[in-house]
């Protein structure tokens, strides 16, 4: 039995440490192959984030079977890592907007396209922080669809909801979130 | 989770399926049944909700590649980067030294991955005659294009790059002939634009730390007019007209603006938009969707042409002006992409002199210098008077003239007549300007200056100056 299904199981066990040291695991994989894809693939050609997790769980789990719950837990770790992968492109770009265009720029650095404006993203990572804190499932519901391209259908299988459900949850976490972030636009100077 | 989190979704659900008004106040009402913080909260988000548009709608990312991988020393073509200038939408500019038949500095763009190199260098070689050919003060001249596939390891092995390009088909300073450039598409590399060097500032940068004067700052826009309308004669189309685009630099203390980028945007942007791509293009290429004409907003493959650009040099006449773009640019940005279609095509924009004007309302100064606030009224035309009308807002086509020629050479000559206004402190976020200073502003803006920004910003193409030498008088 590999690491990662292992680690899996003991995540569906309930074994806290073993959500924590997932993270990194899966963080580093996807890390590892956007840089690769993004260094060698013809220009033109695009990645998908889903596609991306796809190939990341080929390559961590195999022909393993860690079961409907692994899979779970393993999409939800790959949803923060795209979410990190994502918020550090955004503050590195700000960083070259503020002066540090000179350093040199490590080759394994993964610079992709955001999906939103740098400064609303870092935002947006903010907010669903909050909103973690008080609906850790709406939060779930956005890191899916958000960050990993999930359908609302495949979102919903993950969450063991039904599809009105999550509709609904959806609904609600992008209000929420859009409120949010304008409260933060309207506190910044222009 | 908290149950309180719950009831909230459940709620706000609820409400949204009630018709705005009595019956969704009468629903709130009773389901929050007294709990005035509930009440309160789903208040807010349904108003969010109202705004919130397209937020997060889009499918995420295509994580089309974008790691630059040029570092200062490479050489491209014959051409040695030395430090980057910036990151623009579409790519990287950086400061580059080309050894032959020159020696000069230049500036090298090199489009971000993620575009379809072959097609690119296509659109751009169906150009390379016309923009050849340009030759103003006022546009940075575009001096090579190529694609990045070769001699990145093997140094400057790629100045070689095969029988088309010849260098003596160059002019002395190494300028391309008509018969010059033409691209190798390679599947591999990406394009590069290698353009005149600029080193200046933004137009509207340059004005508001110089503290123009509007007619300084006009006689800045006439000059962008002017290269605006020498390409146009040449055939070449701009499409990307914005302030990022427009550059000043200072010659002996004489400000020179230079229009940058001719021919590219044409090269990056003109192939077939899907609503997944477009997003990307807003953001990533365009910026600002502010200064987009709504044909080009529309992408409905109606053809873009010259009017474009007037619409956008109207966008730039507004700001200069008024210190603001006539669509608000944080509106634009925070709508999603339907919302910012209709915006684009269907929202009028206020004069600029009723901008002005209303921040003299802002200010607190009572009421507005000399007329009443609003649209022009034709009894407060200007004393020049060329049969003035009322700025061209209404959608009423009955209410706008149709000839522009006498309008542009009114225009100019009611900016001839006015005093000098050293430190107009046109913008609203510039140091407070005296209240005369801002009354001089209004008189000058509203008038001609109103009737021609308004009628570069038709909304129907048809309806605005053909080219910029009417638009700059």
């Amino acid at each position: 039995m590999g690491d990662v299904t292992q680690m899996l199981a003991a995540v569906e066990r309930g074994e806290r440490k073993a959500a924590a040291d997932l993270l990194p695991l899966v963080y580093d994989e996807l890390r590892r192959l956007a840089a690769r894809k993004l260094a060698s693939e013809r220009p033109g050609q695009t990645l998908q984030a889903t596609a991306l997790v796809h190939e990341a769980w080929f390559r961590l789990v195999g022909r393993e079977d860690p079961g409907w719950g692994g899979r779970t837990h393993f999409f939800a770790a790959a949803a923060e890592a795209m979410r990190r992968i994502l918020v550090e492109s955004a503050r590195r770009k700000q960083r070259l907007k503020h002066g540090g265009h000179l350093e040199r720029v490590d080759v394994e650095e993964v610079d992709i396209p955001l999906p939103m404006p740098d400064d609303e993203l870092l935002a947006l990572d903010e907010a669903l922080d909050r909103l973690e804190a008080l609906d850790a499932r709406a939060a779930q519901m956005v890191k899916l669809c958000f960050f990993l391209g999930l359908t609302r259908e495949q979102a919903a299988e993950e969450l063991g909801v039904s599809l009105a459900t999550a509709e609904r949850i959806w609904s609600f976490a992008r209000t929420w979130l859009f409120r949010e972030i304008q409260g933060l636009r309207k506190e910044r100077p222009q | 989770m908290a149950a309180n989190a719950e009831r909230l979704i459940e709620l706000f659900h609820a409400a949204k399926t009630r018709l705005v008004g009595v019956e969704r106040d009468a629903f709130l009402r009773d389901a929050c049944q007294g709990d005035a913080g509930m009440e309160a909260q789903i208040r807010s988000l349904l108003a969010a909700h109202e705004e919130a548009g397209d937020f997060l709608q889009a499918r995420p990312p295509d994580l089309a590649a974008s790691l630059p991988t040029e570092r200062p020393g490479d050489w491209i073509g014959r051409y040695q980067l030395l430090e980057p200038l910036g990151e623009g939408g579409c790519g990287v500019v950086y400061l580059a030294q080309q050894t032959e038949p020159v020696r000069r500095r230049v500036a090298l763009k090199v489009i971000k991955l993620g575009m379809d190199t072959k097609a690119v260098v296509a659109r751009f070689e169906a150009e390379r005659q016309a923009l050849a050919l340009m030759d103003h003060p006022n546009i940075a001249r575009v001096l090579d294009a190529g694609t990045t596939d070769e001699g990145k390891s093997e140094g400057r092995s790629s100045k070689t790059e095969g029988p088309s390009r010849k260098s003596e088909s160059r002019g002395p300073m190494g300028e391309l002939r008509p018969s010059d450039f033409a691209l190798r598409p390679s599947p591999r590399g990406r394009p590069y634009f290698v353009m005149e060097l600029v080193r200046g500032i933004r137009i509207t940068e340059y004005c508001d730390q110089n503290g123009l004067s509007t007619r300084e700052r006009l006689e800045l826009f006439i000059q962008v007019c002017q290269a605006v309308q020498h390409a146009h004669q040449k055939g070449i189309i701009h499409r990307d007209l914005k302030p990022s685009n427009i550059l000043v630099t200072s010659h002996d203390g004489v400000p020179v603006p230079k229009v940058i980028d001719f021919g590219i945007a044409k090269a990056v942007t003109n192939q077939r938009l899907t609503d997944q791509t477009v997003f990307t293009t807003f953001e990533q290429f365009l910026g600002t969707p502010a200064y987009m004409s709504p044909e080009q907003a529309e992408m409905s493959g109606l053809d873009v042409d010259t009017r474009s650009d007037i619409y956008s040099l109207g966008v730039l006449l507004y700001e200069l002006l008024a210190g603001v773009t006539p669509l608000d640019a944080r509106e634009l940005k925070r709508a999603g992409l339907d919302e910012l279609r209709r915006l684009i095509r269907e929202k009028d924009p206020v004069p600029p002199s009723t901008r002005l004007t209303q921040e003299w309302a802002r200010r607190g100064w009572g009421s507005a210098p000399a007329a009443a606030v609003g649209p022009l009224s034709p009894g407060s035309a200007p004393a020049s008077g060329a049969a003035v009308g009322a700025p061209p807002t209404a959608r009423d086509p009955g209410s706008r003239r149709r000839e522009s020629g006498s309008q542009s050479s009114a225009g100019a000559g009611s900016r001839g007549r006015e005093p000098e206004t050293p430190e107009a402190g046109v913008l609203p976020e510039a140091e407070p300007p005296g209240r005369s200073r801002l009354r001089e502003q209004i008189k000058l803006v509203r008038g001609d200056l109103d009737w021609i920004v308004m009628k570069c910003l038709e909304k129907d193409r048809a309806r605005r100056y053909r080219n910029g030498q009417r638009a700059g008088g």
